[in-house]
């Protein structure tokens, strides 16, 4: 199933930035709940929150802090678009790169011309790159936990929740990832399918923003990512797990396992 | 020495990107204790062969046969006994090249790293544990033969070695070679560079636009098919025309010519000439090689 030298080959060439990743999101997790509860801006935010229209409050609802609390504050830090960039850089630029990047191609060469077989490549690739989403997932966690701990606010419940948004983080980007493996399996121009996930992703996010209030486009909910990705509503506790979390995993599994098919029946590089 | 036992053998091996082909119909032999050198300009199909050889690219039609086994359906056995230097020879990353060697082994199921004789030979010593990407191409070419040797294979496809190696450098790896392929060991070798080909391979192949214009031994290319013709006019001629024979290069009234086929019509035709002196040298591998693509840009 999985090529332990293979493995470590790509956690030392993903390293630094694996370790930049857990650092900096754990650190900018820490900051939200530390600076949220620390300074009294509420009186200010409710000021601006009274003003704007109500369809503008359901998306400052449901992207931003909720109820401007501090459990609000701590999915915020999960949903915050840094924290989702490098998410994303992690889940599609490299594991992309190795299959369809130009500068790669001479190493996928070399390590393909090794008694390795192609299934085992791909899923040594695939479940690498779920393992540093992880390591940058429980980043975020870290530095949220660490925040809420030492201000005395990390009661079972946030940790819990907090917990679950983590999973559900990383199942979002382990289907960011899958789709852009199977986009790069199926690439005959090297590095384009790099960015074509990139826009896909990109373009899926912004019509989850944009949708949260525009009703016009609220049909397409149902068949964008980051509707299955509420981490607002699940520090709330109006949404369970599971219902996220299963078809994510469904899709992911299923990108996965065309992804493979094709990548051990096409020419490489 | 080679024994006859097919390493390699390719029948009718074709490969199609889109509408274009690849490679066209080629087929050749590789025995075993052999060095085989491949000889082709950029695009004319060599690293296709090599991609299918390694099973990179899958075959639009045709066999490949390696260790007397369809290379598909045995695959990883077969690339287990393989060892490959690719023409770009490149490792992404902080690895060390002891690293890179220690990584290539446990994947090939290997405790010991490198090749320890040719970690000498070819002066590595010191250099494995610098990182590869502050490494000069040739210091980084040399780590990308050890590790294609570092397991003892017993067919070595190589593309383009040398790129890089200084001039004693190569000449140790030439005698390495020589020794490797004396144990038994079969070396499949792609080069743009004649010289070394005429100097270290048993055997070439040309190929030009995706088809094979000639596989035989070196011996025999040189000897029975291609004769260099030199000669020296006492006076110029209107047009230097000799039948099989054309022209390479000329200065004053000094001709060098290639020659192929009946030799007697060309003995009777120099008779007609002002002649000075002439000479039938052995040609080098690159005249050969260049009358091979003349003859068929003219084709």
């Amino acid at each position: 199933m999985i090529s332990c030298p293979l493995f470590k080959l790509l956690w030392k060439i993903q390293k630094p930035f694996v370790i930049f990743s857990f650092v900096f999101i754990g650190f900018l997790q820490f900051l939200i709940i530390w600076i949220f509860s620390t300074l009294n801006y509420v009186p200010i935010f409710e000021a601006i929150y009274n003003q704007v229209p109500p369809h503008l409050k359901v998306l400052l609802d449901e992207q931003f802090m909720y109820r401007l609390s501090i459990k609000g504050a701590a999915a915020f830090g999960m949903n915050h678009p840094l924290v989702l960039v490098i998410m994303g850089i992690l889940a599609v630029a490299y594991s992309v790169r190795l299959i369809s990047g130009e500068a790669e191609k001479g190493l996928l060469e070399l390590l393909l011309s090794h008694p390795l077989e192609r299934n085992r490549f791909f899923s040594t690739l695939f479940l690498s790159t779920a393992f540093f989403l992880f390591i940058a997932v429980s980043g975020a966690l870290t530095g949220s936990f660490t925040a809420l701990m030492l201000k005395k606010q990390g009661t079972a419940e946030i940790l819990i929740n907090l917990s679950n948004i983590g999973i559900n983080l990383w199942f979002l980007f382990l289907l960011i990832a899958s789709y852009s493996l199977l986009l790069a399996v199926y690439s005959k121009e090297r590095g384009k399918f790099g960015s074509a996930a990139m826009v896909i992703t990109l373009t899926f996010y912004l019509l989850h923003f944009i949708g949260s209030f525009w009703e016009e486009l609220a049909f397409l909910k149902p068949f964008n990512i980051f509707s299955y990705y509420l981490p607002q509503k699940q520090m709330f506790g109006e949404i369970q797990l599971y219902r996220n979390i299963i078809p994510l995993a469904g899709l992911t599994f299923s990108c996965f396992i065309l992804g493979m098919k094709r990548f051990s029946r096409r020419d490489l590089p | 020495m080679s024994e006859n036992i097919p390493v390699i053998q390719v029948e009718q091996l074709t490969k199609y990107y889109g509408k274009s082909a690849g490679i066209d119909r080629i087929n050749f032999e590789v025995n075993r204790g052999e060095i085989f050198g491949f000889l082709g300009p950029n695009g004319a199909g060599k690293t296709t062969t090599i991609r299918l050889l390694l099973d990179l690219l899958r075959p639009s039609s045709g066999k490949i046969i390696i260790f007397q086994k369809p290379l598909q359906q045995n695959s990883l056995e077969i690339r287990r006994r393989c060892g490959y230097l690719p023409g770009d020879f490149s490792v992404v990353g902080n690895m060390t090249g002891e690293e890179f060697l220690g990584f290539s082994g446990k994947i090939r199921g290997q405790n010991k790293i490198g090749h320890d004789m040719l970690i000498t030979k070819l002066s590595l010593q010191g250099e494995l544990s610098r990182k590869i990407k502050h490494l000069s191409q040739g210091t980084r070419q040399k780590i990308g033969i050890i590790q294609a040797f570092s397991h003892q294979p017993e067919l070595v496809i190589l593309d383009e070695p040398t790129i890089g190696l200084d001039p004693l450098v190569k000449e140790e790896f030439y005698n390495f070679l020589q020794e490797y392929r004396q144990q038994g060991n079969t070396i499949f070798l792609s080069s743009h560079n004649l010289t070394e080909v005429e100097r270290i391979c048993d055997r070439v192949a040309i190929i030009r636009k995706g088809k094979l214009v000639a596989s035989e031994s070196l011996e025999n290319l040189k000897k029975n098919r291609y004769r260099r013709l030199s000669l020296t006019l006492k006076q110029a001629v209107d047009q230097l025309s000799l039948p099989g024979a054309q022209l390479i290069s000329q200065k004053d009234l000094h001709y060098e010519l290639l020659v192929k086929g009946e030799i007697l019509p060309l003995l009777r035709e120099l008779g007609n000439l002002p002649l000075e002196d002439f000479t039938f040298p052995e040609p080098s591998l690159e005249e050969i090689f260049l009358y091979y693509y003349r003859e068929n840009q003219n084709d």
